[in-house]
This record gives C-alpha cells, sequence and structure tokens, in this order.
C-alpha cells in the first residue's frame, strides 16, 4: 500500500534554490516528490530517508525533443520526476558529479532572470499607477466609486515587484559567485510562457484602464 | 539577413565557442559535454540544459543543423557555412586581440 502525503506550499518565480532546499528536507524524512503543479501543490510519496538534491530546470523553448532532454540529464546521472509548465523537477544522490551539474545550470539562470527582470518591472509600475491614479479619481468623486477601484491591478503590481526583488536579489548572489551568462538572451528567445503571462498582464492593465474611463 | 545574424552573436560567449568548435565534425550533445570538458581540462563545465538551450538557438538562426545519427535515439549537429564563417570571424578576432597585446603585456610587471 502506497503512502501518500499532498502539500500546498507556493513559491514565487526565482525561489527555486530554496523549493529545491525544502524539496530536499523532505527527502531526508521519507517523502519523496512524485507530483507539482504550478509550483505550489506538491505530492510526496513515504519511502525510505534519503539523500537527494533536487534541481529545478525550465525548458526554454518547445522546440526542444522532450524525450531527448530527459534523456540528456540522465545520461548525467539525473532522475526526471515530474514538471509543470515549462519546469523539470530532477532528482539525483547528493554527490558532488550532481552538485557540479547544477551549479554549471546557473549560468543560464542569470541570463533569463536577466533578461525578464526590466518587464516584471515595468508591469509592475504600470499597474501601480493605474491603481493610484483610480484611487485618486474615486476619492475625488464619491467613496461609492469606491468599489470601482482595481484592486486587480494593485495585486499585480505588488506581486510583480515582489518577483522584480527576488530576481535582483538572486542576480546580485549569482554574479557573487562568479558565474557567467553562457549565451545571448533576448525577447524573441522567450519561450511562450511568458508571452501568455505578458498577455494576462496587458489584460489587468486593460481593465484598470477601461476603469479608470468608466469614472 | 545573416549579417545580423553575425553581429548577435560576435563576441561569442565561452559556452557559444566552444560549442561551436565541437560541431565541426557532427556530434550529440552527451559527446560534446565531455568534449568541451576534456578539451578545457574541466574549466568550462555545460550542463544539459544549457547545451539544449544553446542548441535550439542555433538551430533557429541557421548556424547548426541537424544530421542524420547513428544513435538512433539522439540527435547529432553539425555546422551550418554560416557556422563555420562565425566560428572563423571570431577565431580572427580573439587572434588579433591576443597579437595586439603582445608586446605590451610581455613586459608588464605585475
Amino acid at each position: 500500500m502506497r503512502e501518500y502525503k499532498k502539500v500546498f506550499k507556493p513559491f514565487f518565480a526565482g525561489q527555486e534554490e530554496k523549493e529545491c532546499k525544502w524539496l530536499s528536507s523532505m527527502s531526508k524524512e521519507g517523502y519523496h516528490l512524485v507530483n507539482v503543479n504550478f509550483a505550489s501543490y506538491y505530492t510526496f510519496e513515504k519511502g525510505e530517508k534519503r539523500d537527494y538534491t533536487y534541481m529545478i530546470d525550465m525548458k526554454e523553448s518547445a522546440q526542444i525533443d522532450e524525450k531527448e532532454y530527459i534523456l540528456m540529464y540522465e545520461d548525467n546521472g539525473l532522475q526526471f520526476v515530474d514538471k509543470s509548465a515549462q519546469f523539470y523537477y530532477f532528482k539525483g544522490n547528493s554527490d558532488v558529479a550532481t552538485i557540479e551539474l547544477i551549479q554549471s545550470e546557473q549560468g543560464r539562470y542569470l541570463n533569463r532572470i536577466n533578461s525578464h527582470k526590466n518587464v516584471v518591472l515595468l508591469i509592475s509600475l504600470i499597474n501601480l499607477f493605474i491603481f493610484v491614479v483610480n484611487s485618486i479619481e474615486a476619492y475625488k468623486m464619491d467613496m461609492r466609486y469606491l468599489s470601482y477601484t482595481p484592486f486587480l491591478n494593485l495585486f499585480a503590481g505588488i506581486l510583480c515587484l515582489l518577483v522584480y526583488i527576488i530576481m535582483i536579489k538572486r542576480i546580485k548572489k549569482l554574479k557573487e559567485d562568479g558565474i557567467k551568462a553562457p549565451y545571448k538572451t533576448n525577447i524573441k528567445d522567450w519561450p511562450k510562457l511568458f508571452n501568455i503571462a505578458i498577455v494576462f498582464t496587458v489584460l489587468i492593465i486593460i481593465y484598470g484602464i477601461i476603469m479608470l474611463i468608466g469614472h | 539577413m545573416s549579417e545580423k545574424i553575425i553581429q548577435k552573436y560576435i563576441p561569442l560567449t565561452e559556452a557559444t565557442y566552444y560549442i561551436l568548435l565541437s560541431m565541426v565534425n557532427p556530434i550529440h550533445g552527451y559527446k560534446l559535454m565531455q568534449n568541451v570538458e576534456e578539451m578545457t581540462n574541466g574549466a568550462v563545465k555545460l550542463g544539459p540544459g544549457t547545451l539544449y538551450g544553446a542548441t535550439s538557438k542555433l538551430v533557429k538562426d541557421g548556424i547548426i543543423e541537424q544530421v542524420e545519427s547513428e544513435e538512433e535515439r539522439r540527435k547529432s549537429y553539425i555546422l551550418t557555412s554560416l557556422g563555420r564563417e562565425i566560428l572563423k570571424i571570431e577565431y580572427k578576432r580573439l587572434n588579433l586581440l591576443v597579437e595586439n597585446g603582445k608586446g605590451i603585456i610581455d613586459n608588464l610587471e605585475v
């Protein structure tokens, strides 16, 4: 009889290291990850206590053949656990080879957050701006207009700002560790996931603007 | 079109340079990783994700292309003529940098 444990624990983008450490500590207690959804809903299977090192990797392009991609990690001694969107979860024994392998991927990570951070900040500021303008308008006119205030924009703004701060911290730390970006990336190279995220945010922004005009 | 791509890539990053060097002859991913590590005595290590990210970009920009592989599960890649051109431009550029530094750095006291 297999025993499972489900845990809800959300992590932000940029907190992969923290997430992996947590997964590792779960394995040490005998709970091994088998399924993950949205980097927040985890299913563990109870087993023997083991010392595993976890790694989360983003498959950057849909053009990359998944089988080959996973095979490549398995050639290097990692085991594929599960994926959530473009994020692939691997685990390996906590030895030098695994740690070196994970280290060697850090540059790509630096590359990615470097190219994302400014867009995240811009989205955050636009949302916060819309919220502030709306609030002032609502306050000037009548308190009952307060219900028109786009709190969605406030929420999106704060969320993006939080992600931005986490990204900046990560970049600083990676650079201190002497990590270099392995290749150049621009917006065109982003995977579709980010396009969808941007479309969503633009919709929220449009919603805010409509609210503004509605006053 | 190719001018633009050349501009985008040059100067090559260390990782891209070694990837291109290894792809002069058809090679698959795992072999390439070992190759680069050997060539640089372990100084440059490519993770699988890094290699795959780089490879997909290089294919998209027409710098490398996929070729039939003996091992059916793994894909092999080789430089295109644009890829060979970029590698040569970079090699010349690096050489020039070294040349220009020669007389100066040899006499430099640390």
